[in-house]
């Protein structure tokens, strides 16, 4: 049975990493909220936290939670909510960038929530994997590719003569959205 | 663990340009809205435990799940593709007569998918799916349609559905259900490692049958203890994006380990010195015909009908792959199960898809158009939500939506008095189209079950299943 012990282990260990997936897809004020919410969740099943997965548990959580959040007050069981989720929709991104922003926007959501796991909250290998719920060469495969992509949207985005750059941006922006 | 720290790119040493993909990756890192922020660690606690002290006093025990175990139970959902609704021929047996592979001779196109229990999400999170089947969302990996199930501007979530000119005839739709059982076993694993080239015997572990290392430095496949029992290879040699001097040293270094032990090879903490990891060239992937006819004969090497499968190539002039989806199909329609083939130049690269034989349930009673309609707006069975999708060229306007932030604008004030928006859809079902989706137990049998696809009279698309209640055991699950 995991006792305080193991909680005490957790927080110390991952707290700050599921405070900055927040951080990067929630509005500041939301993500020390969030970030408890999962925290606690990690404890009241913690027979079910996977030994030495736990930061991919953690995060999937993190995806699950903050989709319940973007759906503001209709909460949904863990255990009913779909294998993916978007929590990586430029929409909803902390982000400065704007290139990086147009860029993204022009991926898949799926591409994108790989990369952004990738390259913000570190993962690759087996922690993507389990993350994302696929095999190990399933989780490289992806991240191949759609690092593949971004580089080929970079090379669209970099294209046309700066001066169009925004108006191009936005408008894929759109057209991502609502397809 | 990976902490969140942005890692500088392994292997390239300062002042040599970064490879172009690196470079990508690196950009985006830079843009780290989170990079070094720290929580307030005992404020947070503070809250952590509050919570946690409210679940143990709520009894909330939930019982035993591991989300990942069963995520992975329901991988094919992930890949399920939404496609070609609007090209969709209507191929519906009248009870019975039913046959796999019938698209082997069939001239025209298979019907679109249909997936079960997917609403499009209201406010741009996923929605659940009601009758706990996962949301079979994504068209195929490759294409930028996931969004599609996301997001349609100005749906509130509250809708109300009317039919027009629908049958109310029932009826009587067969059934399947796949039988992982026939196919999770060490020989099929054999066969398909033998089919891919893969060498090695089978080992069980971590609940599948992998052939091959688990640390992604030589080919390996793993078949999978899941409803469909998904199949999974990928050869790190063909990958254009893999680092061949960080695959040889690995090799090298730990050789038992990459035999066995995946973890003690995860750790790729002594980043590679001089060696700079580009993109390789592996020349031209093959393409059309070529393509489609290596993943012909790949099914009938794992035991497949390639006559029960409609493919789909897809070359992009960007990358240096060519994917190729094999659609499997149920009288004429798409079933939803699909394996996925990539190839470099080097060859095939990658593949998903599912082993598990479609074993007929026999005929089950349907309600008529009529009452799938009304079962849209019942609890049970519909979630009152937006269209799981559009036809062609139906998809409401984008104007509305934008991600770039704009000019500040506020709410117009409300007016004493005023009546308080409370926006409802009303919606008219038009057209319906009986086929089979996927639906998965909570135990994880994966079943193909009767569904009427739904079209509105202005091109939005629902799902609903389709039996009868006298065939469904409404028990709680619980």
């Amino acid at each position: 049975m995991r006792d305080d012990a193991w909680f005490d282990g957790l927080y110390r260990d991952h707290a700050t990493a599921v405070y900055r997936y927040f951080l990067r897809r929630a509005a500041h004020d939301d993500a020390h909220d969030l970030t408890a919410d999962v925290l606690a969740t990690a404890w009241r099943r913690r027979e079910d936290v996977p030994e030495g997965a736990e930061l991919p548990w953690l995060y999937r959580t993190a995806g699950y939670v903050l989709a319940n959040h973007r759906r503001k007050g209709r909460p949904i069981p863990v255990e009913q909510l779909p294998d993916e989720v978007d929590d990586a929709d430029p929409a909803g991104l902390t982000l400065v960038d704007d290139e990086v922003r147009a860029v993204l926007a022009a991926l898949s959501a799926r591409d994108r929530r790989i990369l952004l796991l990738h390259a913000w909250d570190g993962l690759d290998g087996d922690e993507l994997a389990a993350v994302l719920g696929v095999s190990r060469g399933g989780a490289d495969a992806a991240l191949s590719r759609a690092r593949a992509r971004l580089r080929a949207a970079w090379t669209a985005q970099d294209g046309p003569a700066t001066d169009d750059d925004e108006h191009g941006a936005s408008d894929e922006a759109g057209a991502t959205q609502a397809r | 663990m990976n902490e969140n720290i942005p890692q500088p790119e392994p292997g390239r040493p300062a002042g040599q340009p970064e490879p172009v993909a690196d470079e990508a990756v690196a950009r985006l890192r830079a843009a780290d809205p989170a990079a070094g922020a720290e929580p307030d660690v005992s404020a947070l606690r503070a809250t952590v435990d509050e919570r946690r002290l409210a679940g143990a006093t709520a009894g909330t025990a939930a019982a035993p799940r591991d989300d990942l175990a069963a995520a992975r139970a329901r991988r094919w959902s992930r890949w399920a593709p939404l496609a070609g609704a609007a090209a969709a021929a209507l191929v519906v047996g009248t009870g019975g007569g039913y046959a796999i592979g019938a698209a082997g001779d069939a001239p025209k196109p298979a019907a679109g998918v249909i997936s079960l229990g997917t609403p499009a999400g209201t406010g741009g999170g996923p929605e659940m799916a009601t009758d706990g089947a996962m949301a079979a969302g994504p068209a195929t990996e490759s294409s930028a349609s996931r969004d599609s199930m996301g997001m349609w501007p100005g749906w509130s979530g509250r809708t109300v559905f009317t039919s027009e000119g629908l049958s109310t005839d029932g009826g009587t739709a067969q059934a399947w259900a796949f039988d992982p059982a026939a196919a999770f076993t060490e020989a099929s694993a054999t066969q398909v490692a033998g089919a891919l080239g893969v060498a090695g015997t089978p080992k069980l572990e971590y609940g599948a049958w992998t052939v091959g290392p688990n640390d992604g430095t030589a080919p390996s496949v793993s078949v999978y203890a899941d409803g469909t029992t998904s199949v999974s290879y990928y050869d790190p040699t063909k990958d254009p994006w893999s680092c061949v001097p960080t695959l040889e040293r690995e090799a090298e270094v730990a050789p038992e380990a990459a035999a066995g032990e995946g973890d003690a090879v995860e750790g790729q903490s002594e980043p590679a010195i001089d060696e700079p990891c580009t993109q390789r060239d592996l020349g031209p992937a093959p393409s059309g015909d070529a393509a489609l006819g290596q993943v012909r004969d790949l099914l009938t090497a794992l035991g497949q009908d390639p006559a029960a499968f409609e493919l789909v190539v897809e070359e992009y002039s960007e990358s240096a792959q060519t994917y190729v989806t094999a659609h499997h199909v149920v009288d004429g329609q798409r079933s939803g199960v699909v394996w996925s083939a990539s190839f470099t130049g080097a060859g095939l690269q990658s593949l998903y898809g599912s082993l598990a034989p479609l074993v007929p349930l026999g005929a089950y009673d349907v309600v008529s158009p009529t009452e799938a309609v009304e079962r849209l707006g019942d609890p049970r069975f519909g979630f009152g939500g937006g269209p799981i999708a559009y036809l062609e060229g139906a998809e409401p306007s984008d104007a509305a939506v934008s991600s770039e932030p704009t000019e500040p604008t506020l709410p117009a004030p409300v007016e004493p008095g005023s009546a308080i928006s409370w926006p409802v859809e009303q919606v008219t079902i038009v057209e319906a189209r009986l086929g089979g989706a996927m639906h998965m137990q909570a135990d994880g049998a994966a079943m193909l079950l009767p569904t009427y696809e739904l079209t509105s009279a202005d091109g939005g698309i629902w799902s609903v299943l389709a039996v009868a209640e006298s065939g469904l055991d409404l028990s709680s699950g619980r």
